[in-house]
């Protein structure tokens, strides 16, 4: 195992202690020590929220962009150079609610990204509303008679979508996070990682302990991850057992694959020919 | 001009207007003449009412001409919409069904359109005979094109170059533009003339579209992300023409939003990136243009204006966006607007705009509209591609320790050196929050200001890039004002004016932001009043003139009814104004 250390950075860091992304941020460093990317070569993308600081106590190249819109700035920087390895970190209310269409076309794409979402089933930055996976129910200064809608399920809508490589972590769990975000990384296509998260501050139902008594790991030896239907079932467990792991896996190409200007090598690497192009011009 | 002829095709959306205008426009310009077709269509792809409407003379055509020579009208509906609009000697051609049984063919034609000027002409018919009621288009092309004196070769060769690879439909299709050709070979028409012999093209034939398209790849540009808004869908599909053969991408996404920020990710990541769209999608993408503002991210948006707000008139043109995108985003970073006038200043706009949007690592906005974009014009220049691009970009070996780089290092320009992710140990950190010269979030004071003060010192340098407005007659009493497309209408109604002894020319802007000052100063500093021309309701460039300048505009004429300026309607106007300070 290399060293983690030179991922760190001396940005002080302002998570509320205890807060969940420690963990998460420690599984990334993890990962990145395990693959040998070194952090000059990591581009991380984050839209808006206490997980999309995630960048800032990173050493690495980063693009701290506007909230829900990680993934476009994600996909541009791909479809520019398809070489680089793109991490996007964003949270619950930044993915599937600001951002809820880009991650609907991003998994249409297939695009090569591993989309880290902090899931801590609140909003923090904010100080405590409902997000998009808040239960319904669940009681908050801005609804204080509880949620009225029901919950979202992301990795069932993800499925539902055609997504390819769909998983669960837990920020409790580093290890086995680590191994989720590499598996992740070394997709060929779009990955989406739901990470539960603990927000100690504004969350006081979904806790370490909520998490303990529930959390499970996929055995890797009985659930194999390639069977849909029984994915969309996995997804669906909650209340008493929560699963983590690699819930779906399945073959794929990448979207820059797939585009025929992208086939002669990243677009940023190609040469600028005014011969060419004058000519193209001229007999359009 | 010894010629100046405008014909108009019109009909239900989907009988095939394009083609015979399209058909028209080529045999034209093929034989060595200007012209200027402009496009007025209904947002419905069935029914309506649409027209073309090409103007053909022996100079260079600036603008829609008020009157109509020719009207080919492919439904009695036409002739009775256009009937104002007729030239004295104008002529119609309807297309009507034969009835056998009515001696005079007059008797064929619908009761609203029985006007002496109106010939009933059996197109459909002829098609059929001529083997499908689909060539109905070559038909009206050839009795259009025989009216105007054209010689059948050029229009048998233009037909020859459509159809090159199918021979049977080629062969039916002479036999309809034949039919056609003949039906009116007797009829006389005052505005037939002598068509050049020599035939050589005297420019290339295109629309703003393409022109804006064009400049792009001029450019380097090498991904374009849009979401489909008339009347900008144009310039995406011609640029994606080219996926095939140059290194440039089209990515449509999934809303305006994503498009915008994905040309900042690709920009970010190193290579030059477009979007373009209307006023609402512009709307939906000012939250992304602050986000190049603040990360100093080099991108371009061509804004191509109809009228607004909301959905308001989809398909038709308008001015009202010039405030609006000076100003759009919450709080202030240095943009440069630009508003090209031509096809050749559009495609030599795109270029600059890549240019400095590298250079001062700022957004650029280029203003058009839908009777630019759809209109198909003619080129009075060559379009160069530049030898070489200059990207403004640091590398590694230009730092003394890279490991210390920083993204928004502090300059005197306001520039700092940029870098590319990923592609040395230099690190490049951006955010969209205040940060400090490292590109980390930062909220003190001391960091705000300088980053405040760091990007609003751009602002000098790019002032000296603006070039002032255009004159055409600058030095005269009363000047036109105006900016964008509608610098050909002006400087018609100032050739208008000028010929009934009115001391009148015209200025017209490209550059808008930063205002360029100075030159506008200069430019007006001579004339006793100035006039704007504009496409909205309030006279948005006046109003920043009189902000910039403090000269005030003596009145505005205005037109936000969604159609293009004529030469004629300016002159009309300027006319009256001019009457009542006499």
């Amino acid at each position: 195992m290399s060293d983690t250390t030179q991922y760190d950075n001396d940005y002080e860091n302002k998570w509320c202690p205890g807060c969940g992304n420690f963990g998460i941020l420690n599984a990334v460093k993890k990962s990145l020590a395990d693959r040998e990317i070194a952090p000059e070569k990591i581009l991380m993308v984050s839209g808006i929220g206490q997980a999309a600081k995630t960048p800032h106590f990173l050493h690495c190249n980063f693009f701290h962009g506007l909230h829900g819109r990680a993934l476009p700035v994600a996909t541009g920087a791909k479809l520019a150079d398809h070489d680089l390895t793109i991490l996007v970190n964003m949270g619950d209310g930044d993915c599937y609610g600001e951002g809820g269409n880009h991650l609907l076309a991003a998994l249409r794409r297939n695009i090569n990204l591993t989309l880290l979402v902090h899931n801590n089933l609140v909003y923090g930055l904010t100080k405590g509303q409902a997000s998009p996976t808040s239960r319904l129910g669940f009681v908050t200064k801005a609804q204080p008679q509880g949620v009225a809608c029901q919950a979202t399920n992301p990795l069932a809508l993800a499925l539902s979508q055609g997504a390819g490589f769909v998983a669960r972590g837990y920020c409790g769990e580093i290890e086995h996070l680590s191994q989720l975000i590499s598996a992740g990384i070394s997709y060929p296509g779009f990955s989406l990682i739901d990470i539960l998260q603990v927000c100690v501050s504004f969350n006081r139902e979904n806790t370490y302990t909520f998490y303990k008594d529930r959390v499970y790991t996929l055995d890797k030896e009985k659930y194999k991850a390639d069977d849909l239907h029984q994915a969309i079932e996995k997804t669906m467990e909650w209340e008493d057992k929560i699963p983590i792991g690699i819930i779906y896996r399945k073959e794929t190409r990448s979207y820059t694959d797939e585009l025929a200007p992208l086939q002669s090598g990243p677009l940023i690497k190609q040469t600028y020919d005014p011969k060419k192009i004058q000519k193209a011009i001229s007999a359009a | 001009m010894s010629i100046d002829v405008t014909v108009t095709i019109g009909g239900e959306a989907g009988q095939g207007i394009q083609t015979v205008g399209d058909i028209i426009a080529r045999v034209c310009h093929k034989a060595g003449l200007y012209l200027l077709a402009i496009n007025d269509f209904e947002s419905r792809i069935r029914g309506g009412h649409s027209f073309l409407q090409i103007r053909i003379s022996d100079q260079p055509v600036l603008a829609p001409h008020h009157k109509i020579d020719l009207l080919i009208a492919l439904n009695a509906e036409t002739c009775a919409l256009h009937k104002k609009e007729m030239a004295e000697n104008g002529l119609v051609l309807l297309d009507v069904e034969n009835d056998a049984e009515k001696d005079d063919s007059k008797e064929n034609l619908p009761e609203e359109a029985r006007e002496k000027n109106v010939l009933p002409i059996t197109f459909s018919q002829m098609a059929k005979d001529a083997g499908g009621k689909i060539m109905t288009n070559t038909v009206a092309a050839g009795a259009c094109l025989a009216l105007l004196g054209a010689p059948f070769s050029a229009f048998e060769h233009i037909l020859k170059t459509t159809f090159a690879e199918k021979e049977k439909i080629l062969r039916n299709n002479i036999t309809a533009g034949r039919s056609g050709f003949d039906a009116v070979k007797n009829t006389d028409f005052a505005k037939a003339f002598d068509w050049p012999s020599d035939g050589s093209a005297k420019g290339k034939l295109l629309s703003g579209s393409q022109a804006l398209a064009f400049g792009a790849l001029a450019a380097d540009c090498r991904l374009a992300a849009f979401y489909p808004m008339s009347p900008a869908t144009g310039i995406m599909i011609h640029l994606a023409e080219f996926m095939d053969q140059l290194p440039v991408l089209v990515e449509q996404a999934e809303d305006e939003i994503s498009a915008v920020n994905m040309i900042i990710g690709a920009s970010y990541a190193g290579v030059r990136a477009l979007t373009a769209t209307s006023g609402g999608g512009f709307s939906l993408m000012t939250e992304g243009l602050g986000l190049a503002g603040i990360t100093e991210t080099p991108v371009v948006i061509i804004n191509s204006q109809r009228p607004g707000p909301a959905t308001g008139l989809p398909t038709r043109t308008g001015q009202g966006d010039l405030l609006f995108v000076i100003h759009a985003s919450q709080d202030e970073f240095p943009r440069f607007v630009f508003a090209p006038r031509s096809p050749n200043q559009a495609y030599d706009t795109m270029i600059r705009a890549f240019h400095l949007s590298e250079k001062y690592q700022v957004p650029v906005i280029i203003l058009t509209d839908q009777y630019f974009n759809d209109s198909l014009w003619m080129t009075t220049r060559e379009m160069a591609v530049p030898e070489e691009i200059e990207r403004f970009v640091t590398t590694d070996g230009d730092m003394s320790s890279p490991s210390e780089y920083k993204r928004f290092k502090i300059t005197a320009s306001g520039i700092s050196p940029r870098a590319l992710p990923c592609k040395g140990r230099a690190l490049v950190r951006v955010t969209a929050n205040e940060h400090g010269e490292a590109g980390h979030m930062s909220e003190t004071i001391a960091d705000r200001n300088t980053m405040v003060e760091k990007r609003q010192a751009k602002t000098k340098g790019m002032t000296g890039e603006m070039k002032g407005p255009k004159g055409y007659h600058g030095e005269s009493e009363t000047l036109l004002v105006g900016w964008g497309s509608s610098d050909g209408a002006i400087r018609e109604a100032v050739d208008l004016l000028r010929s009934e002894n009115f001391d009148v020319g015209g200025l017209v802007f490209c550059d808008v932001w930063p205002f360029p000052r100075k030159k506008t100063n200069d430019a007006l500093s001579r004339c006793k009043r100035f006039i704007t021309v504009e496409q909205n309701a309030s006279s948005q460039l006046g109003l920043l003139i009189r902000q910039q300048t403090g000269h005030s505009f003596h009145t505005s004429l205005l037109q936000y009814d969604g159609r293009p300026f004529t030469p004629n309607w300016i002159a009309e106007h300027t006319k009256s104004v001019l009457e009542e300070i006499r």
